[in-house]
């Protein structure tokens, strides 16, 4: 029993740093739109219409 | 006409769905680590399986949405379904990753080799492969309405290749005696192991479909931004 | 008024024109051959003769070394069309947009066989493989698996052609759909080679023939897909 826990213990570890590595992906990618996001808040006003 | 348009209000990433299944998963995690008896014979590194078969399945459900979604594209050239596609791929390309590393490891104790060739494990790698192939295609590729066709038709001729490399595996492994030592390639599970085994499984399925939302919903977001830079 | 030529009849106007730009400079072909011959070679000094025969080492070599040499010859098939744009000039004629495909797989397949036509006797030279069997044997799976590569290498190539990174793309792209026929090849010639009944290597002969049929008609149609304008 003890010789298998080593490689039980890693299965986990490594499944746990695959799942927490793309989460963790998603999060920084979302964090780079929100500041462009942001910016292209209507100024309402100074709304223009074209010529 | 050049009034800026609003920012789309963006659909959150990480909401109570996502919790919810993170807290599936870490629950099932739980009890397999506590509340599931080790089994007689593989002792401690059975326990890998409960991770390794339920990962296998969410990888085949994410490659069939790629797949369904590549047909989807070529036929009504919605951008919608290219970009489900490509977000299933992804989620696809992490579970994919998840069996390649846990069948090793649970392959080396239980059956003395790290890689032993099996029909799952195989197919599992070329798979991870095309799914490597398509991100890597997508990289590739500037234009949107190029990176949809070619990723459409990448998507469309894998889902016909399984079937033969199932087939070239099968043939392969029947008419080659290959050393089987035990193989517990479906174990028949006591009640208490079938119960965790299932809830690993919709655990596993469940945590698989709302990361492909989150990443879909990001790539809308990024798209709806781009969108209204090219204005 | 000159009626538009169909799609056959396009095609094979399309293979003769690459194997004419082809036969003219023959570099493709030689650099192609070069490398199956010397890749051969390569791989009986890597062998320990005590351990494995010839007639069970042969086929696999010859596979494994087709595929690479084949991404080789592919990887021209339309790259020939990227200086100035030449594509555009098929694009704008009436022809069926599956004609130019099956042109440059025809082109590809007369290629891909002209170099296997020298390197299954340099192999059977190579390897002490008795000639005449040798031919005979692996002549028909050649003709299969040659269908087989060249069908999706050629609609691959056509996409890798429009990227970044097409060098590194096309192999990417094509190795995993040429293992079954580079497997089945090999499985089927050794048996076949080694004097084996026909009925055992008929399995993957049927794998590969199945491959053929249903990879020629999938890329055929998904052809056009990779060149909307």
């Amino acid at each position: 029993m003890p010789d298998t826990f080593a490689y039980y213990v890693a299965a986990y570890v490594v499944t746990g740093i695959l799942f927490a590595g793309y989460v963790a992906s998603l999060a920084w990618r979302a964090r780079k739109i929100v500041p462009r996001a942001g910016d292209r808040e209507p100024d309402l006003q100074n709304l223009t219409v074209g010529p | 006409m050049t009034a800026p348009r609003a920012a789309p209000a963006r659909a959150p990433l990480f909401d109570w769905l996502f919790i919810l299944s993170l807290i599936g998963v870490a629950g099932v995690l739980i009890r397999i680590v506590w509340f599931t008896p080790y089994e007689a014979t593989q002792g401690a590194a059975q326990k890998i399986y409960y991770i390794h078969v339920p990962a296998a399945l969410s990888a085949y459900l994410a490659l069939f949405v790629v797949a369904v979604m590549s047909i989807v594209y070529l036929w009504l050239r919605d951008e919608r379904s290219d970009l489900l596609a490509w977000s299933a791929a992804e989620v696809a390309f992490l579970f994919t990753s998840v069996v390649l590393c846990t069948g090793p490891l649970w392959g080396k104790p239980v059956w003395g080799a790290w890689w032993t060739w099996d029909a799952r494990l195989s197919l599992t790698l070329f798979l991870w492969f095309l799914t490597l192939a398509y991100l890597v295609l997508r990289g590739a590729v500037e234009d949107p309405a190029m990176r949809a066709r070619f990723s459409a038709v990448l998507g469309v001729l894998a889902a016909l290749l399984v079937p033969f490399i199932h087939l070239s595996v099968y043939l392969f492994r029947t008419l080659h005696p290959m050393p089987i030592v035990l193989k517990p390639e479906r174990p028949s599970l006591p009640s208490e192991m079938l119960l965790t085994w299932t809830l690993a499984v919709f655990a596993f399925l469940f945590f698989c479909v709302v990361l492909i939302r989150a990443r879909y919903r990001l790539e809308l977001a990024r798209q709806g931004v781009g969108g209204v830079t090219n204005a | 008024m000159h009626r538009a030529p169909g799609t056959l009849h396009a095609a094979l106007i399309i293979a003769r024109k690459d194997l004419a730009i082809e036969l003219r400079t023959r570099s493709a072909f030689l650099s192609v051959l070069v490398f199956t011959l010397l890749a051969l070679v390569t791989f009986f000094f890597a062998w320990d003769q005590t351990a494995v025969s010839a007639v069970d080492l042969a086929p696999g070599v010859l596979w494994v070394t087709f595929t690479f040499a084949g991404l080789l010859g592919l990887h021209r098939s339309f790259g020939v069309e990227s200086p100035d744009r030449a594509i555009d000039a098929l694009l704008v004629a009436p022809i069926e947009r599956e004609a130019i495909y099956l042109g440059k797989a025809l082109a590809n397949v007369a290629f891909v066989s002209a170099v296997l036509a020298i390197a299954i006797p340099a192999l059977a030279l190579f390897y002490n493989l008795p000639f005449g069997r040798t031919i005979l044997m692996l002549g028909p799976v050649a003709v299969l698996a040659a269908i087989g590569l060249v069908a999706v290498g050629t609609l691959f190539s056509a996409m890798a052609v429009n990227t970044r990174l097409s060098e590194l793309l096309l192999p990417m792209l094509s190795l995993p759909f040429f293992v079954p026929v580079v497997m089945a090849s090999a499985q089927a010639s050794t048996r076949l080679l080694a004097g084996r009944p026909l009925e055992e290597a008929m399995p993957w002969l049927r794998l590969l023939a199945a491959f053929d049929i249903i990879f020629v008609v999938a890329c055929t149609m998904a052809y056009p897909f990779t060149i909307e304008e």
